[in-house]
């Protein structure tokens, strides 16, 4: 689904000659140490950075050259969790969690219908109507988690989705992630988390300084 | 519909987040347009007084002492064939002193003693149209300076001063008006900008969540055209207010010997009004395209 073949920098390179295809529907995991390039590779992915040279291809598209006003089209194609959550600090977590359809231009009624289903999914009801910066950080987590699906996108990247989740929360967003992807969606997952990685006998993709250690390519 | 109107709630909002910048805002955008407006009254009054001075306009032909009968029927002659010509009579002596003194009004006793063929015998012109044209009308003027003839007077001079002093009148409204509606433009835009800035944050997480450029910049647009909108209906309510006083009660600004011109105050057709008021929303869409240029790249 994407090929994704780069070396990347802003100032200091970050990423190094990359290539790695990750399959429609494919549940994965990229795993590495802190700092070795997850989130940024993440970034090319969703078109937060550009990359300094290489394809990336993303549902058959080209996104390395895309123009910036067609950007917002790929977008939508991908829900992303960001590790830093990225809420907006003044909308209520009902808001929040709305947005993933608003700019999709989906109507009011069915944004509403929708969230209240997203936030049972997350178990966040009681906390519709709270503005993110009081909640608990699991439970910021899980307003990006249930942002970034809200619209079925058919590829979902996560980062650290549950960094600050404590076990039984894991397990039910790793639930959900695998419902999202069991209804065909793609899922990546960048993660330290090594129990889980283990546990799940998905696909890992190592990453260290910036390259790719194991699992490039799918197991053939 | 339904997502215009939640845009336009969060521009309120947005708004109110800054209430001591978008206050400023509206009040400048507000002085802007009461001075336009003023201009505008100003102009319209002026150009309707040119109009009536131009046809009000007149020539006199003052004959000598001695002009002979075959003398004057030579002048008649020729005011009849001018186009300029709308129509004349002719006074005697006796009766151009009884015009002058009626004009004089109460300062007549300045006549006092004066006999009554102290005039001398004239033909008051009526101009037509084509009498508002300097050139032609001294053309005319010197065909008119036959023998028997004292002298020719015509406004044209004094009207040529007065149309200069309009063109330039009207150049001064215009570079002003345009420098301050400059002024306003650089006000919206600058509240915009400041806008942006303010939420540099959200529109990032907007955009990385698939919002498309229009999705992020019609709240901007609106909160421009809000402003632009009330800032333009306080300065043109206020000039409406101002115009009214001034039809209801003309001696309250006017100063007093102007009211002997018989300047009657006019308010701007309808038409006026509502180009002003739409000036406003017009400054803010344009101020807000300006600030939004570059600034909402992801
Ligand atoms: N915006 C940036 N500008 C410059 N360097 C950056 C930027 N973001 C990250 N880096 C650098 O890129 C490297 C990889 O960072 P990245 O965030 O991708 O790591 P990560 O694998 O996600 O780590 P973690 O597990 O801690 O989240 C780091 O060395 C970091 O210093
Ligand atoms: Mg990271």
């Amino acid at each position: 689904m994407y090929h994704v073949y780069m070396n990347y920098g802003p100032d200091q390179p970050v990423l190094y000659d990359i290539t790695l295809r990750i399959g429609k529907a494919e549940f994965a995991f990229v795993t590495g140490p802190s700092g070795a390039g997850k989130t940024s590779l993440l970034r090319l992915i969703f078109l937060a950075e550009p990359c300094a040279s290489g394809q990336i291809l993303v549902a058959g598209e080209n996104v390395a050259r895309l123009p910036e006003s067609r950007r917002h089209l790929v977008r939508r194609k991908i829900g992303v969790v960001f590790q830093d959550f990225k809420l907006l600090p003044l909308r209520t977590v009902a808001e929040n969690v709305a947005v993933g359809l608003e700019v999709l231009g989906w109507p009011r009624r069915q944004v509403r219908r929708r969230v209240e289903e997203m936030l049972r999914l997350v178990d966040l009801e009681h906390k519709a109507h709270v503005l993110p910066a009081r909640l608990s950080g699991g439970e910021q987590q899980r307003v990006a988690i249930a942002r970034a699906m809200i619209g079925d996108p058919p590829i979902l990247l996560a980062d650290e989705p549950t960094g600050n989740l404590d076990a039984e929360l894991s397990l039910q967003i790793y639930d959900l992630l695998e419902r999202i992807n069991a209804r065909g969606a793609t899922v990546v997952v960048a993660t330290h988390d090594r129990a889980w990685v283990e546990r799940t006998h998905r696909r890992v993709i190592a990453l260290e300084r910036g390259r790719v250690v194991t699992g490039g390519l799918p197991a053939a | 519909m339904a997502r215009l109107f939640t845009f336009l709630r969060q521009a309120l909002t947005h708004l109110r987040r800054s209430p001591l910048l978008a206050g400023a805002a509206l009040l400048t955008i507000g002085v802007v347009f009461l001075l336009l407006s003023v201009f505008g009254l100003l102009g319209y009054n002026l150009a309707l007084l040119a109009e009536s001075v131009g046809q009000n306009l007149q020539a006199s032909v003052f004959f000598s002492d001695t002009a002979s009968e075959a003398e004057r029927e030579a002048v008649r002659e020729i005011l009849r064939r001018s186009p300029l010509v709308a129509g004349f009579e002719e006074l005697t002596p006796a009766q151009a002193m009884a015009r002058f003194r009626s004009r004089l009004g109460p300062d007549q006793a300045i006549l006092e003693g004066l006999g009554e063929d102290w005039l001398p015998a004239s033909l008051e012109i009526r101009l037509t149209a084509a009498g508002r044209d300097p050139a032609e009308m001294e053309r005319l003027a010197q065909a008119l300076r036959l023998p028997g003839v004292e002298d020719v007077q015509h406004g044209q001079a004094w009207l040529e001063q007065f149309d200069r002093f309009l063109r330039a009148a009207r150049l001064g409204a215009l570079a002003v008006g345009l420098l301050v509606l400059l002024a306003a433009l650089v006000i919206v835009s600058n509240t915009i900008r400041l806008a942006v800035y303010d939420r540099q944050d959200e529109i990032v997480i907007l955009k990385l969540v698939g919002a498309s450029d229009a999705f992020v910049k019609v709240p901007f647009y609106l909160e421009g055209l809000l402003l632009g909108s009330l800032g333009s209906l306080l300065g043109v309510a206020l000039a409406w207010l101002l115009s009214a006083v001034v039809q209801l009660e003309p001696g309250w600004l006017l100063p007093e010997g102007l009211g002997a011109l018989a300047l009657e105050p006019r308010n701007l057709p309808w038409e006026g009004w509502v180009a002003l008021l739409c000036g406003g929303p017009a400054l803010g869409v344009i101020g807000t395209r300006l600030s939004l240029g570059r600034h909402l790249r992801v």
